[in-house]
């Protein structure tokens, strides 16, 4: 599935079910959260994923740094499947995959200074160094992220959600990653300090060369930030293909619902594309539906699409699109 | 892209003074400011010196027995009267205060000790684990205590050190069930998972980031233990499976007095007192270390 | 057209233990018959506490109108009572908020939470209003609204939950709608349901909408006018086109320059405004925008620029405004 440069990232029928319920006397249930997914991330692109909730896409990521053991299927990273090793044998991939999180308030230890927690990963990655050492590394990592070094000793309670996610993207620079998940980083942010850390995330990654996973669920950022995009539904990878061809000429019917539902903020183009609406809400992951997941709410689906699950299919070069009507 | 540091809101001018400062210190310091915390740790003390001092300031023995003086109200001989037998009130206080207070201190830390390990197991690693270990827990719960420290002591045999091992392996419930539940809500935080990814083992996550989120319970769990391990003492003594007469405890001084309450109210008065100020000493401490271990306040 | 809502001078203020924080620091604005005003700003911009307190909904916190009328129709919201005005809303004024949750009772069923405002407000039997109810429901689009109608609201998704606020927000066909970021809590998908349902409901209903919101996007397609709120003050106001064409306020340049480009396939770097939001229990004399303003003067330090006309129908709070950009 190799585009133009190295996969860095392979991942292959990937699999994430939960058990949930199944106390006394009652039946458990499996939730579907990520249900078969198959995707490159080449090495120095930012891959986006965008999705409603419960698509599956935070559980995808996880997934991927081996946060959860997969239910089946493989994340191979540089051709090692990191499925099934040990946390030992983990350990030098913790090195190089890192993730930034959601929730600027829930990321960060409230008992620990800044520079204990910019300095954590160190003291696990950096075993060669003193603390001293690891306190100036520390001190540059929070001028990479642009914040004031003399925070080092202040309690996160302190700061607001922008510094805070810095200084979260700054935890996970520490150890040098060379690949980020970013897990909805600017979801919780307000609208001028969102543009604050898309552009230190676009900064880091021409200084250091990373690659990115950006999951988001606002699309018009992730069409600002992303090489490639893909598109969930259900836990599963409905359409993926390089942004500008996503957004000129998008495959699925569900991406063009997503697409026509975003308000763009320019009064003529308003004016000139209401907003449409997908009817319908998003099935339950414990009881998907049959053949293709999304027919229940699908404008185009006829009987094929009740009965098969459409393959994950190459349409255009690097277009992918798993639907029985493209 | 430019820099957008702006102060804190929050934060204060101590901000620069702090870098010279451990966080133990700036607890220290926290701990200070809070008034009843810290009077309540210098009664304690005081307390504690008395009872460990006693054999040099008890004005008499504390097994004397004066026939000639027996149940008499508090007077400038016996500032806290004398019990049944005539022996000084005041004087068994203070030996007595020796055992509950150890006692009551020491069961309770060894209970919660036990409860937040428990606990901690159970919370964390869920599942089976955590099935288990709460199954047993309710077990321990459902089992009368008083049957069952009757039938080990009497094969441990009433030493100090026994007692204080059985009341603390019987009253580790309550804090694992309240550990339990923290660490439930504490582990879905997402620095728990940012310390995973960076490939941390659980014991470090549990002391690092879990046990010091929840340190308030533990802390609650811990101070409610010391009144109940006193009580307990003296349900074993009123037994008399506890320590024995005439050794005097906190507990079996509040036991004997019950039959007289209304005629000598002194017999119960005083060990009651006693055994109130120690408990609400205990408790303030706990709310002193919960404001100073807290670093948002 | 008549005015249906003239807030002059209001002022909010909340007491806390760490000072005064000067939430609402003097706006007005009128809401004439069948207008929708979008308020935009960020968090802490003092958008929502300005709704809340023109509705006497800050009982229970710190926070206080020190000064200011809200004519309603005629009548100051400010100097009712806790009963006249608790007729009002609901009846006259219905109400939507981000999180349905916190607004439905968790413990009623639905039918008795929309048939107990139709019975008090507008005196209709209980039959009536239950037929009422369950067309309602119909048409938010809530299906089988016959049999759902007696669940609670806890069964219900949060896109569904929306719904049945804004049911039971039109129930008695109010004059003004004041909705509180009623979508930010939703998908995208969900969240054009929910516009394009309120655009509906009020060319059916001829009702005036206070929209707030923080998404510039949701503004676009959505208002006739706008205005933009920055600690506490209204900054700018327009028409929607006149906003995004002809943009005046620094502020509402910043967050428009925040957001990625649309259309065409420019890859525009964002342009971040600086800093952060002041400090409302210090602001100082001057404009509380001017430590993030890259063309701030010594004048806009020292003094707060009013709302001035820049063109028919444009305000802006700037003193930079007038001399081209």
């Amino acid at each position: 599935m190799a585009g133009a440069g190295r996969a860095l990232v392979e991942v292959r029928g990937l699999k994430k079910h939960f058990s949930v319920g199944g106390g006394f006397l009652q039946r458990k249930k499996t939730v579907r959260a990520v249900d078969g997914v198959s995707f490159d991330v080449i090495e120095g692109e930012t891959l986006g994923v965008v999705g409603e909730s419960g698509c599956g896409k935070s559980t995808m990521g996880r997934t991927m740094l081996q946060l959860y053991p997969p239910t089946e299927g493989s994340v191979s990273y540089r051709g090692v499947d990191l499925a099934g090793l040990s946390r030992q044998e983990l350990l030098p991939y913790r090195k190089k995959i890192q993730i930034i999180f959601q929730d600027p308030y829930s990321s960060l230890n409230p008992r620990q200074t800044i520079g204990s927690i910019v300095c954590e990963p160190l003291t696990l990655h950096r075993k060669d160094i003193g603390k001293k050492e690891r306190l100036e590394l520390g001190r540059e990592l929070l001028r990479k992220v642009n914040l004031d070094q003399s925070f080092v000793n202040r309690f996160p309670h302190e700061f607001s959600g922008g510094q805070r996610q810095r200084i979260g993207i700054a935890r996970a620079l520490a150890v040098k990653p060379e690949f980020i998940v970013c897990d909805e980083p600017i979801s919780a942010l307000d609208v001028s300090v969102q543009a604050q850390v898309v552009t230190l995330l676009e900064d880091l990654q021409g200084e250091f060369g990373l690659t990115y996973l950006f999951i988001a669920h606002d699309l018009s950022m992730v069409r600002h930030i992303s090489t490639r995009i893909a598109v969930m539904y259900l836990g599963r990878i409905v359409e993926l293909a390089g942004r500008d061809e996503l957004f000129r000429a998008p495959l699925h019917p569900y991406t063009r619902a997503l697409l026509a539902a975003i308000p763009v903020p320019d009064p003529e183009y308003a004016a000139r594309n209401p907003i449409k609406t997908l009817e319908g809400e998003i099935p339950s992951a414990l009881n998907p539906p049959r053949g293709c997941c999304f027919h229940p709410r699908c404008p185009m689906a006829g009987p094929a699409c009740e009965e098969g699950e459409p393959a994950f299919r190459e349409l255009g070069p690097g277009h992918y699109c798993a639907c029985h009507k493209a | 892209m430019a820099a957008p540091i702006m102060e804190p809101q929050t934060a204060e001018v101590e901000g620069i003074t702090a870098a010279q400062r451990s966080n133990a210190r700036i607890a220290w310091d926290k701990f200070r400011k809070h008034k009843l915390a810290v009077a309540s740790t210098c009664l304690l003390l005081a307390i504690a010196a008395l009872c460990f001092l006693a054999p040099l300031i008890a004005p008499y023995k504390f097994d004397a027995i004066d026939l000639r003086n027996i149940r008499r109200p508090p007077s400038a001989r016996h500032v806290f009267g004398t019990d049944g037998l005539g022996r000084d009130l005041f004087t068994r206080l203070l030996y007595g205060g020796r055992i509950s207070v150890t006692i009551g201190l020491s069961a309770a830390l060894l209970g919660s000790m036990l409860g937040t390990l428990i606990g901690s197991a159970a919370g964390y690693y869920g599942r089976g684990v955590d099935n288990l270990l709460m199954r047993l827990t309710d077990l321990a719960y459902s089992i009368p205590t008083l049957p069952l420290i009757i039938v080990i002591s009497a094969y441990a045999g009433s030493s100090i050190a026994s007692l204080v091992a059985i009341i603390g392996f019987l009253s580790w419930m309550t804090t694992a069930r309240v550990v339990r539940g923290s660490i439930l809500s504490v582990k879905e935080n997402e620095y728990v998972v940012a310390a995973r990814a960076l490939g941390f083992g659980d014991l470090p996550i549990i002391l690092r980031h879990i046990l010091p989120n929840i340190g308030n319970s533990i802390i609650i769990g811990t101070t409610l233990g010391v009144g109940n391990a006193i009580i307990l003492e003296s349900s074993l003594s009123f037994l008399g499976m506890g320590v024995n007469p005439p050794t005097p405890t906190w507990g079996n001084m509040l036991m004997d007095s019950q039959a007289t309450m209304a005629t000598e109210p002194w017999l119960t008065f005083f060990p009651g007192m006693a055994i109130l100020m120690t408990v609400l000493c205990v408790n303030f401490i706990g709310d002193g270390l919960q404001d100073a271990l807290d670093p948002t306040l | 057209m008549g005015t249906m809502l003239e807030v002059k001078d209001l002022r909010t203020r909340f007491h806390t233990r760490e000072g005064v924080v000067r939430a609402v620091n003097g706006i007005s604005y009128t809401v004439d018959e069948g207008e929708t005003l979008a308020v935009v700003g960020e968090s802490g911009c003092g958008k929502s506490v300005g709704m809340l307190s023109i509705l006497q909904l800050l009982q229970g916190t710190t926070g206080r109108v020190e000064a200011g009328e809200a004519l309603f129709r005629g009548v100051d919201l400010l100097k009712l009572s806790d009963t006249e005005i608790r007729k009002l809303r609901g009846r006259d004024i219905g109400m939507v908020f981000q999180d349905p949750m916190t607004s439905l009772n968790p413990v009623l069923s639905i039918k008795r939470q929309m048939t107990e405002g139709l019975v008090k407000h507008l005196g209709v039997s209980r039959r009536e209003a239950l037929d009422r109810a369950i067309r309602l429901l119909r048409l938010v689009g809530i299906p089988k609204a016959e049999e759902l109608i007696g669940e609670y609201t806890f069964q219900f998704s949060g896109g569904m939950r929306q719904r049945v606020m804004i049911a039971m927000a039109l129930a008695c066909e109010p004059r003004l709608l004041i909705a509180d970021e009623p979508t930010t809590a939703l998908d995208v998908t969900i969240q054009a349901q929910i516009m394009n349902l309120v655009r509906e409901l009020k060319d059916q209903f001829g009702m005036a909408i206070v929209w707030i919101t923080h998404d510039l996007g949701i503004v676009a397609n959505f208002a006739q006018n706008v205005q933009v709120m920055y600690a506490g003050y209204i900054v700018e106001k327009a028409d929607v086109g006149s906003l995004f064409a002809r943009t005046a306020h620094p502020y509402t340049i910043g967050l428009l320059n925040s957001l990625p480009a649309n259309g065409a396939d420019r890859r525009r770097r964002l342009i971040p405004i600086k800093g952060a939001p002041p400090n409302l229990r210090a602001l100082g004399g001057g404009c509380p925008f001017a430590p993030r303003c890259g063309r701030a003067a010594e004048r806009c330090r020292a003094e707060n620029p009013a709302l001035a006309e820049l063109e028919r129908g444009h305000q802006v709070a700037c003193w930079n405004a007038g001399e081209g950009l």
